[in-house]
């Protein structure tokens, strides 16, 4: 079988109680989780730079064949060597779950072991791809079909001033949605517009263009409005986000919610949302002096329908209403 | 987009030595241009290197310089005091860019960086002699509006898009590196090149470099500066033309003058023989209108930005006007 999934990475310092923690908050918020604690330490050797991540895999032999299909290995452009050698290994047995003293003896193997030649014959040497040279650590027994996943602990991933992420593999990024604590296992090319809409279920967050030309998509983070088709998720570790979603307090709506309902402010209501978290922003800013002021500050939000007569008139009488 | 990696760096010069170790990677600020090119296939990279916590992104003035952190926002720098108060083009230049939201996003070493609007480079189905080079250039007989005037040639027409680029360009600004081989600081005249036969070549930066601070050299003449700049609608949009201007008069005489110029060349436009065409003359619209002609004295124009040759002429004539109180 052709292995499926996504690979989620550890920090290679996350000790086995840590991981373990992990994989259960993981399924704890619903995440299709492998029954069996198994692991593969990763090395990235187009040089001798070592990610350190470790990958969690149920399926060894589908993971492989995954890998070292060809039709992946055109589509990516990448190179072998692959999984090298199968070490029998279960978390749960480590002599020291703290500090984790079986992953220590594996990473040493990692870093001693040989780096092959890139095997592709017609991929110019400038494209290549970061290879991963992965020495694959499973439980015994392991043989059956499913997901493979691995994932970095929620702490020391988020405190990390320094984590790298292997390509195609993915991470955890925590973060503040609408005040509560959430985190998200991605690979890095997801937007934070996507993590929000298609990971978090946040659907009042709209995707107009997808490329920073529309402002359907504006959110705040760190109570700044930014373009979340623009930013990757990975890229706002720890940071606090507010969609729409979160501007009413319970069944109370926002002043700025109330005042685009004044005023009619929209028409299908698709840039509703980023019009509304841009007007928020814009208030908080205090530019909202003149009509002309108002028309400048919220030039980054497009409605196709025209509503801004009736845009800019809620954005003033919201402001006035959020100062009194 | 195409699966990538990506590392936090915690230090400039670990982001240089990541870099440099990693094949097909590139150094992410913002990303607010970046993620566009890499989804439009313009730009390919393996991996992304994040610099936001390089600790580069301070905004600070002293005795003789400004100096911009690379990884300062947008806003930030146009808001900054100091900027208005002594550096006021920058501001203005700053403010005129993008939107809102993308100005609290994008950093200052990205938008010198950012790369030419023109459609053919962004389409990566069409031939680019900046994108792949010796696959020729569309631009020179398609749709051409959007391009260059000045500093063209046979293999790329297109026009660097950042106005602050303009602003820095005309206040003799310094683009500080770190790179493998160390640091090193080059003039941003020396910083943008013009195409040549190697367009894809677009700065002096050399593989594996980082932006780490931009210095503006405090003078007497950036206190009076402005930006104008034209474009299609009123706001949200790159410049058609513009034009960055810093004088210093005593009575009606140019003690000093520094002119820059977006939209119409292939690089942030700067010309010493329009400026010197103007010092110690007084300033009227006839001087005005001779350093303009001198401007476009060599100027290329195509089929679809013709109009270009006038418009900066009367830029140039609209911003020193202002400036210089004479109306």
């Amino acid at each position: 079988m052709i292995y499926h999934g996504s690979r989620l990475t550890f920090k290679a310092d996350t000790t086995p109680r840590q991981r373990m923690e992990a994989l259960d908050s993981l399924r704890e918020q619903g995440r299709t989780i492998p029954s069996v604690r198994s692991f593969a330490v990763g090395r990235d050797h187009s040089g001798e730079y070592e990610w350190g991540a470790i990958f969690v895999i149920e399926d060894l032999d589908g993971y492989r064949e995954f890998l070292t299909h060809p039709a992946r290995r055109r589509a990516d452009r990448i190179a072998l060597p692959l999984v090298e050698d199968i070490v029998s290994f279960d978390l749960t047995d480590d002599t020291d779950p703290e500090t984790g003293a079986k992953i220590a003896e594996l990473r040493r193997l990692l870093l001693e072991a040989p780096v092959e030649p890139d095997p592709l014959p017609d991929r110019p040497a400038h494209t290549r791809r970061t290879v991963l040279k992965a020495i694959a650590v499973t439980a015994a027994g392991t043989a059956a079909a499913g997901t493979g996943v691995a994932a970095a602990a929620p702490r020391t991933a988020a405190a990390a001033q320094a984590y790298a992420v292997a390509p195609g593999a993915s991470v955890e990024v925590a973060m503040t949605v609408n005040g509560q604590p959430r985190k998200i296992v991605l690979e890095p090319r997801v937007t934070l517009l996507d993590a929000l809409r298609e990971r978090l279920g946040l659907t009042g967050t709209k995707k107009g263009c997808d490329r920073g030309e529309c402002g359907a998509c504006t959110v705040l983070v760190d109570g700044e409005r930014v373009k979340s088709c623009l930013t990757l998720a990975v890229m706002r570790q720890g940071a606090e986000v507010t969609t729409v979603e979160g501007l009413a307090r319970g069944e109370e709506l926002h002043p700025v919610q109330e005042a685009f309902i004044r005023n009619d402010a929209f028409q299908c209501g698709a840039c509703t949302p980023g019009q509304i978290m841009s007007a928020v922003a814009c208030i908080n800013e205090g530019h909202t002096g003149s009509e002309a002021e108002i028309r400048e500050w919220m030039s980054g939000n497009l409605c196709r329908c025209a509503a801004y007569q009736n845009i800019v008139a809620a954005v003033a009488d919201a402001a006035k209403e959020v100062r009194r | 987009m195409r699966a990538f990696g990506y590392t936090v760096a915690g230090s400039p010069a670990e982001a240089v030595r990541i870099a440099a170790r990693t094949p097909d990677s590139t150094f992410v600020a913002g990303g607010t241009d970046l993620l566009n090119l890499m989804r439009d296939g313009a730009e390919a990279h393996d991996h992304l290197i994040d610099v936001n916590r390089l600790g580069i992104g301070e905004v600070a003035l002293d005795r003789r310089r400004l100096r911009l952190g690379a990884t300062a926002r947008m806003r930030r720098v146009a808001e900054h005091p100091a900027v208005r108060r002594e550096f006021p083009v920058l501001s203005e230049a700053l403010l005129a860019s993008a939107s809102p939201q993308v100005r609290n996003m994008a950093s200052i070493g990205g938008n010198l960086l950012q790369r030419t609007r023109c459609g053919y480079f962004r389409d990566s189905a069409s031939p680019c002699n900046k994108r792949v080079p010796g696959s020729g250039c569309p631009a020179i007989t398609g749709h051409n509006r959007g391009h260059a005037i000045l500093g063209g040639g046979d293999h790329c027409i297109a026009t660097h898009p950042s106005d602050l680029a303009v602003a820095l360009t005309a206040l003799d600004a310094t683009v500080g590196l770190l790179g493998p081989g160390g640091e090193r600081a080059v003039p941003i005249a020396d910083f943008y090149l013009l195409p040549g036969s190697t367009p894809e070549q677009e700065t002096a930066m050399r593989p594996g470099e980082l932006i780490t601070w931009v210095d503006v050299p405090r003078t007497s003449v950036a206190g009076h500066s402005r930006y104008l700049k034209l474009r299609d609608r009123a706001t949200f949009e790159f410049a058609v033309v513009s034009v960055a201007a810093a004088l210093r008069t005593r009575g009606r005489v140019v003690q000093d003058v520094r002119l820059a110029f977006g939209g119409v060349g292939t690089r942030p436009w700067r010309d010493l023989r329009v400026e010197a065409a103007l010092r110690g003359r007084p300033l009227t619209g006839q001087a005005i209108a001779e350093a303009g002609r001198l401007l476009v004295a060599d100027a290329k124009p195509y089929e679809g930005n013709r109009f270009k040759v006038e418009l900066v002429q009367r830029a140039l004539v609209s911003i020193l006007s202002d400036l210089g109180g004479l109306r």
